[in-house]
């Protein structure tokens, strides 16, 4: 056997793996939201007619950019947390930095599950929001705005997914050689133009894959607004939850999925253009 | 006038890297801060940067003390080692860095940057960005943005050390001219010898966080005063002996003469240090026996290594240049070696 019988067996081999797993779902869907449900049956005639439909009924097509505006507000506020924060922890000598990061990180080990429940009794009617409010005398009585509507998944994704945002940004800061910074002070910066003119474009890169993050990870959760979404927090990913577990409409669901991750194709593709367009 | 360091002290915890150091640099100077690597040198240069902090003594700058003053506040600009230029930013925007975080207005930092762009003879490459660059042409960013906003003193850190030798050469003569021409005092960090003694006006030899030796590059060639320095410039046949007279040693290889040294007590150990290319064959006032042990051809030059009959026997190492080529002894052979008394300096041991 020549050796390059032999590499395209590895290569082969190899590839299996993820085309098994991850090309043949993919297709096997696509090729299903191009079906049809019938009555307990699927109907196995090629048509668009699942994508006419979704755009042509604002309840879905609505839900879908009132999910798409919610995970764009998710993004922005996780990149408005997550930057200062990652930049405080890069600010930091020595062991305490590692500590720190480490400290924001350790939510990723946790069960998504228990956050989710910590934080419904967080956000809840006798929860610690409320709680603290009321000590602070900012509320006369215990609020619901923070639980059972939009807001309070945009509060709860923040959350959530506030690590993977912090992580990329952190280590683009650390990948800043000190030098450039000693360089831009040299040259008479003070600290918020060294900050604005080298800090922040430098970093953009990691700031943009965590903002990529954020926005891909909430287009697909559809268990957060089902726990805290109450009937307002109402997200395309629930309709698609809804379309396979509660109206047997395998094929529409299998449609709106496919929109989904055309969605989230279209993000990664944009962040990468971004990213690209910075000579670094 | 000038840049003064006085006394200055750098601890790091408790150990100390910079013991009580003073310093002087006049205006306009080229001055080289010359060392091996943990000798402090680097150190130096980021304390007058404002890099670092001094633990003890001041520095002065025309007068003034400015061991307070944070770097983005002292009139000096550094090119760094490993150039530091901003990877997002074109070679227009790297040069003009200073001008615009200094504020100064539109129409003053385009000319600045033009103007500095010409000097540095990048004209051509405003619009390129770092990455597009080869190691010379970044050198020469790094220099640009460093002197754009005419500072007082320029501080080098190896600036040359990422270059292959003959770019190495080249940007040599290409600081010297700049140096020149905007007429800035240069302070610079090097641990190649060949570059300080071709380039400085004035060299510090540092060793362990103190100064070996100040003088002229020839101060430092010809009359070394310690040992360092003598076997840091150059090559230098090092004998051990003792003071007999201001005017001779007493070595394993009999009274040398040597050039006149007082303010020595008689017996006090020194070295004579002779230079290969001082030492000649033949017969003369001072005579060291030898036994040829091996000869190199090196072109322009005939380099003899020699080992004294005396004991315990020394290593000599002698050039032959010119005609003295065509009769150079063979490995074997013994040979009689003089030299100019005043060519052979006496060194601390």
């Amino acid at each position: 056997m020549s050796s390059r019988t032999t590499r395209w067996l590895i290569f082969f081999a190899v590839a299996a793996i993820p085309f098994v797993f991850i090309v043949i779902p993919i297709a096997s869907f696509m090729l299903l939201s191009l079906f049809r449900a019938g009555k307990g049956a699927i109907i196995r005639n090629i048509s668009l007619d699942n994508y006419v439909n979704f755009f042509a009924n604002w309840t879905y097509a609505g839900t879908y950019l009132g999910t798409l505006l919610l995970c764009l507000q998710v993004m922005v506020v996780s990149v408005l947390v997550g930057y200062p924060i990652a930049w405080f922890i890069w600010q930091q000598r020595g062991s305490r930095r590692y500590l720190l990061l480490l400290l924001a990180v350790v939510p990723l080990f946790m069960s998504y599950i228990v956050k989710l429940y910590t934080l419904r009794s967080m956000l809840g009617l006798n929860g610690l929001v409320n709680q603290m409010l009321l000590a602070v005398g900012a509320i006369d009585k215990p609020s619901q705005i923070f639980l059972f509507n939009q807001r309070a998944v945009l509060i709860t994704m923040v959350v959530i997914y506030l690590p993977f945002v912090i992580l990329p940004i952190f280590l683009a800061l650390e990948r800043i050689p000190k030098s450039l910074l000693h360089a831009s002070i040299d040259l008479g910066a003070g600290a918020w133009d060294t900050f604005r003119r080298i800090v922040l474009p430098l970093s953009l890169p990691g700031t943009i894959g965590g903002a990529l993050f954020a926005f891909v990870l909430a287009l697909g959760d559809f268990i957060t607004p089902q726990m805290v979404g109450g009937t307002t927090g109402f997200t395309i990913g629930r309709v698609i939850y809804s379309q396979f577990g509660l109206a047997y409409d395998w094929p529409f669901g299998a449609a709106m999925a496919a929109i989904l991750l055309v969605t989230s194709l279209a993000g990664i593709i944009l962040a990468g253009l971004a990213v690209s367009r910075q000579r670094i | 006038m000038g840049l003064e360091l006085r006394n200055v002290v750098k601890r790091y915890g408790v150990q100390e890297v910079l013991h009580p150091l003073s310093l002087n640099v006049a205006n306009g100077e080229f001055l080289t801060l010359l060392g091996p690597s943990g000798s402090g040198k680097t150190t130096v240069l980021r304390l007058i940067g404002g890099f670092a902090q001094v633990s003890e003594g001041h520095i002065f700058f025309d007068g003034q003390d400015i061991t307070g003053l944070p770097a983005n506040r002292r009139p000096f600009n550094t090119v760094f080692q490993d150039y530091a230029l901003f990877p997002h930013m074109t070679v227009l925007q790297n040069a003009g860095y200073g001008p615009l975080v200094q504020r100064r207005n539109a129409g003053e930092s385009r000319r600045l940057v033009d103007d500095t762009l010409e000097i540095v003879g990048l004209t051509a490459f405003r619009d390129r960005y770092p990455a597009q660059l080869s190691g010379g042409q970044k050198q020469r960013v790094a220099l640009a943005r460093a002197i754009i906003c005419q500072p007082k003193v320029i501080l080098l850190d190896e600036p040359l050390a990422a270059l292959d030798a003959t770019l190495r050469r080249q940007m040599q003569i290409f600081l010297k001219q700049i140096q020149r021409r905007i007429e800035t005092t240069f302070v610079f960090v090097t641990h190649d010898q060949d570059e300080a003694i071709t380039m400085s006006d004035r060299i510090v030899v540092m060793s362990e966080g103190r100064v070996e030796q100040t003088g002229t590059p020839k101060d430092l060639y010809f009359k070394p005063k310690t040992r360092f320095v003598a076997g840091f410039f150059g090559d230098n046949n090092l004998i051990p002996g003792t003071m007999a007279d201001p005017t001779h040693v007493d070595t394993s290889l009999g009274k040398l003469p040597v050039a006149t040294h007082a303010g020595l007590d008689k017996d006090a150990k020194v070295l004579v240090a002779i230079r290969p290319e001082s030492l000649r064959l033949g017969k003369g006032p001072a005579s060291i026996e030898a036994e040829v042990t091996d000869t190199m051809f090196g072109g322009a030059l005939i380099k003899l290594l020699l080992r004294t009959k005396a004991d315990p026997s020394i290593t000599l190492d002698l050039r032959l240049s010119g005609e003295d080529r065509a009769t150079a002894p063979a490995a074997g052979e013994m040979v009689s070696v003089t030299y100019e008394p005043a060519d052979a300096v006496v060194v601390l041991s």
